[in-house]
């Protein structure tokens, strides 16, 4: 019993290698053992787990029934707005199955938008196919009423994209449709989402996502843009009535608790009733606590992503445009945004327009 | 009381009577396969041979806890339990031969950075660090190299503080406890539960552990706690976005982390003459022995320092995170001008003598 007193029994060299390994084996064994039936009990469990996890619902959706797997794909891309074709193929072949086919289209072409960036060049004449084919179901937006703000967003978009200039010389309702591809919402009747509110001109808030050379943030209103290309969450807030900006400023929530005071204390001064427009540069939620959220919510908005398995209104760099009015129910504005790595970056460019609108149009 | 607190409580209890009831049980084996410690070098400071294996029921309990939580409060699952689990097995597979074949830490040092470094790519992945001045910080892949560091650290500063019976078991409680209260009054039901399940274990343990020791938990149970300390307290929920957020939790484990810092200098000191990979007998709780106290004064100076760290951590965990640095510069200042008096007594000793 001496192969572990190597100073005391050092006459023994021979035989301490084999019984020592003898024990390690043994113990080991053992602990593989108990290891073994954890796993018997806990591995499909955890797997399950993984699949329901948010992020994994396109693999979750494989493992269900349509009529399941369709709402499961419905949710996740309601939630993540996801920059690649897969989900948007499946949900189509599932949309078709049940007659869905206008629907299934839309998902298509999305399926479509996102195959072609795949590919490096993307091809711009089939880009432009695409968005010809997808510019009926737009319905009757005047986007040409706002087209110097549109060709703005656009021209960011293009940057993001890797395709320069190339989308200057579109139509706007051909860059609408671009942004529709990709997940951008708008409202073509000049109402701000369920707010019950019409916009008093044409609004548009585009937010590139995470932060590289091309992207940035653009609120406009009118022909003047209001973010710069700074790191933060800009907001501009406007008369109702007139449409006039009335306050305009940026917190980068990136860098301090502070700056969460600082906008929490914007939000709350807001006068009732008065119009938000949100778009974040970069980042606008790294220290955003619960509070300001909910300031955020009293313009409308609601948690309607998700981070890890929570509800958020946003998480760490993700691309987020909306507008909203102050005072109205939660998750009655319009919101758009993108969690997903794009391009190299977090956060896939969106945009949140109203159109149709008083003033300009 | 609040679920998640009956859930702290059973989870403690459980976890408490689990190891209480299976560390005998190693110890019995531990003895019939003779895997014991023998006081053959100067750096023990134990008479007899005392059994290893006493830390094995750590990861049993572990195992019993993730799926006690599965069966009995599934929506207070983890997703981080089951990757921890998986690197934990290897843990104390690595320690386990440790402590049989005295594995060289030539060896060891890599395989403990190669294994926390591999949590990033499962469960622990989050590349956005909290500065100490206050801010966050993009690290991108540089946090696989914080991770693995940060984990291998804290592994090795539990197994350098098992020197004395009893030593790294109260600390790794008193961390856990300090740990506890913070992620308590932040609502992390995670960190919460890992806590407790370390609170119970360490105090189950040091039934058997505390002075005079019946049975060692070995580097196959100092390094797992170190572990699970290490990789639960890696990543915080910063508002929903996962981040990494070492200040708190450098504060709480003060005294381990002093020990190994001053621990990896000595060793730097002696790399000249190849002989960095070699223990001395120079950590805190040696010179407080040569000082002149009985085991049980130096462990219990040990805790009472830990414990003052800990409520420190506690309050300054709600203030701003400027304040906080400044008060970590402090503590370390505080714990290097302790080390340096230390010295100084024990050179005024051996002028005496």
């Amino acid at each position: 019993m001496c192969d572990t007193a190597p100073i005391e029994c050092s006459d023994a060299p021979e035989t301490r290698p084999v019984r020592s390994w003898a024990k390690v084996l043994l113990v080991w064994g053992m602990l593989a053992a108990l290891f073994a039936v954890f796993n018997l009990l806990y591995w499909p469990v955890y797997r399950k787990q993984a699949m329901t996890h948010p992020d994994a619902f396109v693999d979750y959706a494989r493992t269900l029934p349509p009529q399941e797997a369709r709402r499961v794909l419905r949710e996740g891309i309601a939630q993540f707005n996801p920059p690649w074709d897969v989900p948007y193929v499946r949900l189509s072949g599932l949309e078709k199955q049940t007659g869905n086919t206008d629907n299934a289209f839309l998902l298509e072409a999305r399926a479509g938008f996102y195959g072609l960036l795949r590919q490096d060049p993307a091809p711009l004449e089939a880009l432009a196919a695409l968005a010809e084919s997808v510019r009926p179901s737009l319905g009757a937006v005047r986007a040409s009423a706002f087209a110097a703000g549109l060709s703005r967003a656009t021209a960011s978009l293009a940057s993001a994209l890797g395709f320069g200039t190339a989308l200057d010389s579109w139509a706007p309702e051909a860059q609408l449709a671009i942004f529709t591809l990709g997940g951008s919402v708008f409202s073509s009747n000049g109402s701000i989402g369920d707010t019950g509110v019409r916009a008093p001109g044409p609004l548009l808030v585009y937010s590139g996502g995470g932060m590289d050379n091309q992207r940035g943030a653009h609120i406009l209103v009118g022909a003047a843009d209001h973010a710069v290309r700074q790191r933060g969450m800009h907001i501009v807030l406007l008369a109702p009535d007139t449409g006039t900006v009335t306050e305009a400023d940026r917190f980068d929530l990136w860098e301090s608790t502070l700056e969460a005071g600082r906008m929490l204390q914007f939000l709350t001064r807001a006068p009732e009733g008065c119009i938000g427009l949100f778009a974040v540069c970069d980042d606008g939620a790294a220290f955003m606590p619960g509070v300001v959220e909910e300031g955020l919510m009293r313009f409308g908005l609601g948690r309607r992503t998700r981070v890890g398995r929570e509800p958020k209104l946003l998480g760490l760099r993700f691309s987020f445009a909306a507008i909203g009015v102050k005072g109205a129910p939660p998750d009655s504005a319009l919101q758009a945004w993108s969690p997903d790595r794009f391009k190299g970056h977090r956060g896939h460019p969106v945009l949140c327009a109203v159109f149709n609108a008083g003033g300009p149009s | 009381m609040n679920p998640p607190l009956v859930l702290y409580v059973a989870v403690g209890a459980g976890t408490f009577l689990i190891v209480l009831a299976l560390v005998p049980l190693w110890r019995r084996l531990a003895l019939l396969l003779d895997i014991q410690d023998r006081p053959a070098s100067g750096r023990k400071v134990h008479a007899r041979a005392i059994p290893y294996l006493g830390g094995l029921p750590f990861f049993i309990a572990f195992l019993c806890l993730i799926l006690g939580i599965e069966f009995f409060a599934p929506q207070y699952t983890q997703p981080e339990f089951y990757p921890m689990a998986v690197f934990g097995f290897i843990v104390v597979l690595l320690g386990v031969f440790d402590d049989i074949r005295d594995l060289s830490s030539k060896v060891k040092l890599p395989l403990e950075l190669l294994l926390c470094g591999g949590l990033y790519f499962w469960g622990f992945g989050s590349d956005i660090i909290m500065q100490p001045m206050g801010g966050a910080l993009y690290i991108g892949g540089f946090a696989i190299i914080i991770t693995a560091l940060w984990v291998a650290g804290i592994m090795n500063a539990v197994n350098f503080s098992d020197g004395l019976d009893g030593l790294a078991a109260g600390l790794v409680c008193i961390c856990a406890a300090s740990i506890f209260a913070i992620a308590f009054q932040g609502g992390r039901v995670g960190s919460c539960l890992l806590m407790v399940f370390l609170i119970g274990a360490t105090l189950a343990f040091l039934c058997y552990n505390f002075h005079p020791a019946s049975v060692f938990m070995g580097d196959a149970g100092a390094l797992f706690l170190g572990f699970i300390l290490g990789a639960s307290t890696l990543l915080e929920q910063q508002k929903g976005v996962a981040v990494i957020a070492l200040t708190i939790p450098m504060m709480v484990m003060a005294v381990p982390l002093a020990d190994t810092a001053l621990s990896f200098l000595r060793r730097m000191r002696r790399a000249s003459e190849g002989r960095f990979f070699e223990p001395d007998r120079s950590h805190l709780h040696h010179r407080l022995l040569d000082l002149g106290l009985t085991q049980r004064q130096a462990v219990l100076a040990l805790y009472y320092i830990s414990a003052c760290m800990g409520l420190l951590a506690f309050i300054l965990s709600g203030v701003s995170s400027i304040y906080r640095f400044l008060t970590l510069l402090l503590a370390a200042a505080i714990i290097l001008f302790g080390v340096l008096a230390l010295r100084y007594m024990e050179s005024l000793g051996r002028h005496k003598d």
